[in-house]
């Protein structure tokens, strides 16, 4: 579904190379998550692969379902199926959440050459999945993020994710300022999302979200690379001994 | 320049009327003697070439339509090529109506005196050269009264079907002590308009007065509203415009009594080619008034904004409250805001405030949209409609608060085809 090859990037601005080469592959049907310490490039993965401005691809391809995804607009990528979880969900005052995820699934489906959905079946969908991540009818009437906890924001992410049903989910340090509880929630939002025809990319600092959404495939991000790929026990292994004991061996 | 002038002085009617009206035209015919038209060196005209407003030739289609969301069932004054056609029936929620020619006929008429005068006493602060000639050459127009402690209202609809057409409106408003006038004005005049309004808003009146500046492809107008305010009243200006060539809006108020309030207005959809200027004064002149001028406009590819908004404080105007603010949003990279903040405070007790900011959208707010699914034209015209937006608080009505909305859309959508095209 998702091959990354070679990928290299530099920051648009500064000759700052962030991407060092990555290589990744993401089958259909599997859950994939990339650890790595702070500053190791992981956001700046999503971004690319989401479409943001302000980076020059050097080297290397991205190939989704077939199609060259760098070539792509980053609502294209969206309609392909494309979906990224910010690690800093953006507020947007004066867009009402509600207004925004129902423009967002018609240009979406609009772009697919699919027919609106109806105001009222989209509400009804809507309604049942906020009821489902515990999600408040006010933050649905509210403007996009626009003060909202930051264990709200990272829900009313998985609540976009559950509503668009992208066949590719990356997930940015969704679990970064969760409580236990918000956790679950959040792990349960995107447990519901697996299937045989979609991939889901994880990305985190710490193992413990890994606890409630199991991985197939651990990937390590250092310095821009993915220095080792594993099973489940490679999460394990990074929260006994941390990175540190990696990145010797690598070195 | 010199030759637009004499084409207009050309064009200028003898004054025949006899009476009040005659004698406001000769006032206004001295002072636009002394004054003259404005020069583009002018302080307030540096940004907007007051030549434009002489052109003859304008305009690409006939302004008939009436905008979406209009209520129907309300007194209407219609138009059609400068002259009035129709007025409303009387009715306990109607003001008293008349045309200028017919208010011009009675000696006794409200408006002897006053007609003119708050135009004459806007010359005061800065000189106003189309006022005056406004004044003086004006043949149409209502002149509205409202019945102490009414609630009443009033909609001015302005037809034109030809071209190269000008139209010099000038209408007189007084708003009886205690009573409440919604006025909601739309429309276009001529290809070539200038329009005055003189409000009248006495003790403890209400004047809220709605500008739809639409459906007005290709044409230029320079629109003037003359108002002082009484004790406890309120003056409430809200502007939209879109869909021009070129506007020069002008409004003065003059808060004469203690507690008043004036609140002016106005939200831009600037399309590529249009020029819209707004210049404000809010002249502070008793103790306890509040004032606020909250201005925000899109501006599309060579399209200009200006705003020239100045709050002026005289020394008896002790617990002032002035608030000023003024930003653009430009869709793409050559749009141009001009601002220019202005306070003049003679009084020590006073709180002010002014700002003004430009700049393009969010960049971290339009790649969210967009990584959502929405196309980039659709994603910015989210974000224009959220930023012209926080001006509909300006406005007290929930119904007109929502047609305003509505027509933002719709023209930020305009904007879209244009863009892509
Ligand atoms: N826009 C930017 N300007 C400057 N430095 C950046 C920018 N984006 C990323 N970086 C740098 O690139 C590196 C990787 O950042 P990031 O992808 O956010 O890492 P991670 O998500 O793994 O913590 C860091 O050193 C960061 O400071
Ligand atoms: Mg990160």
């Amino acid at each position: 579904m998702l091959i990354i090859s070679e990928l290299n990037v530099k920051l648009e601005e500064e000759d700052k190379v962030i991407l060092d080469g990555v290589n990744l592959s993401i089958a259909k049907g599997s859950v994939h998550a990339i650890m790595g310490p702070n500053g190791s490039g992981k956001s700046t993965l999503s971004y690319v692969l989401a479409g943001r401005n302000g980076y020059e691809v050097l080297k290397g391809s991205v190939e989704f379902d077939g199609r060259n995804l760098l070539e792509l607009e980053p609502e294209e990528r969206a309609a392909s199926g494309l979906f990224l979880a910010f690690q800093y969900p953006v507020e947007i005052p004066g867009v009402g959440n509600m207004t925004f995820l129902r423009t967002a699934y018609n240009a979406q489906r609009k772009a697919r050459g699919e027919e609106e959905i109806s105001a009222s079946d989209f509400l009804r969908n809507v309604r049942s999945k906020a009821k489902e991540l515990n999600i408040d009818d006010g933050l649905l009437k509210r403007p996009v993020n626009f003060g909202f906890s930051g264990g709200e924001k990272k829900r009313n992410e998985i609540l976009h994710m559950s509503v668009l049903e992208p066949s590719l989910c990356i997930l940015d340090e969704t679990d970064s300022g969760l409580d236990v509880d918000a956790m679950r929630q959040v792990a349960k939002g995107v447990n519901s999302l697996r299937g045989p025809d979609r991939a889901i990319l994880v990305i985190t600092h710490y193992q413990r979200l890994l606890n409630y959404i199991d991985p197939d495939v651990v990937h390590i991000m250092v310095g821009g690379k993915i220095i080792r790929t594993g099973g489940p026990e490679l999460a394990r292994e990074v929260e006994e001994n941390g990175y540190a004991d990696l990145i010797r061996e690598v070195a | 320049m010199e030759t637009s002038v004499a084409m207009i002085l050309d064009d200028a009617k003898d004054i025949k009327a006899n009476g009040w009206l005659s004698s406001a035209r000769k006032k206004a015919a001295a002072r636009f003697h002394d004054s003259g038209l404005p020069k583009q060196r002018d302080e307030y005209w540096k940004h907007t070439d007051p030549g434009q407003f002489q052109i003859g030739s304008v305009g690409d289609g006939p302004a008939t339509e009436i905008p979406a969301g209009v209520p129907d069932m309300c007194p209407r004054a219609t138009f059609r090529n400068g002259r009035v056609v129709e007025l409303p029936q009387p009715g306990p929620n109607v003001p008293e109506l008349a045309t200028l020619g017919d208010a011009a006929a009675d000696e006794s008429h409200w408006g002897a005196g006053l007609y003119g005068s708050l135009e004459a006493r806007a010359q005061k602060t800065v000189v106003r050269g189309f006022a005056a000639l406004n004044t003086r050459d004006a043949e149409h127009g209502i002149l509205a009264t409202t019945a102490p402690n009414t609630k009443q209202s009033l909609q001015i609809h302005y037809c034109s079907e030809s071209n190269g057409s000008k139209g010099i409106l000038h209408h007189l408003i007084r708003v009886a002590p205690g009573s409440d006038l919604c006025l909601l004005e739309f429309g276009s005049v001529a290809g070539q308009a200038n329009v005055v309004f003189e409000v009248d808003v006495m003790d403890g009146a209400r004047f809220s007065h709605i500008r739809l500046q639409n459906k007005r492809k290709g044409r230029r107008s320079i629109e003037q509203v003359f108002a002082r305010v009484g004790c406890g009243s309120s003056f409430n200006l809200f502007t939209l415009s879109a869909d021009h060539k070129v506007v020069r809006n002008d409004c003065v108020v003059e808060l004469l009594g203690e507690g008043g309030e004036a609140h002016v207005s106005g939200a831009v959809v600037g399309a590529s080619g249009s020029h819209h200027d707004d210049t404000v004064l809010v002249v502070h002149d008793a103790a306890n008034c509040r004032s606020r001028q909250v201005f925000k406009k899109v501006l599309s590819d060579g399209s200009v904004g200006v705003f020239q908004g100045k709050i002026l404080v005289r020394n008896k105007a002790q617990k002032t409250d002035g608030y000023q603010i003024s930003k653009a949003m430009l869709v793409g990279e050559t749009g141009q805001f001009l601002a220019k903040p202005e306070l003049e405070i003679y009084a020590d007790d006073v709180v002010c405030s002014h700002g003004s900011t430009s700049g393009n959208a969010d960049a971290d707010s339009l790649f969210y949209l967009r990584a959502r699914g929405i196309p980039e034209r659709e994603s910015l015209n989210l974000l224009a409609l959220a930023f012209l937006a926080e001006t509909l608080e300006e406005i007290s009505d929930k119904s007109e608060m929502e047609m305003i909305r509505q027509l933002m859309i719709e023209h930020l959508a305009e904007q879209g085809n244009v863009g892509r095209d």
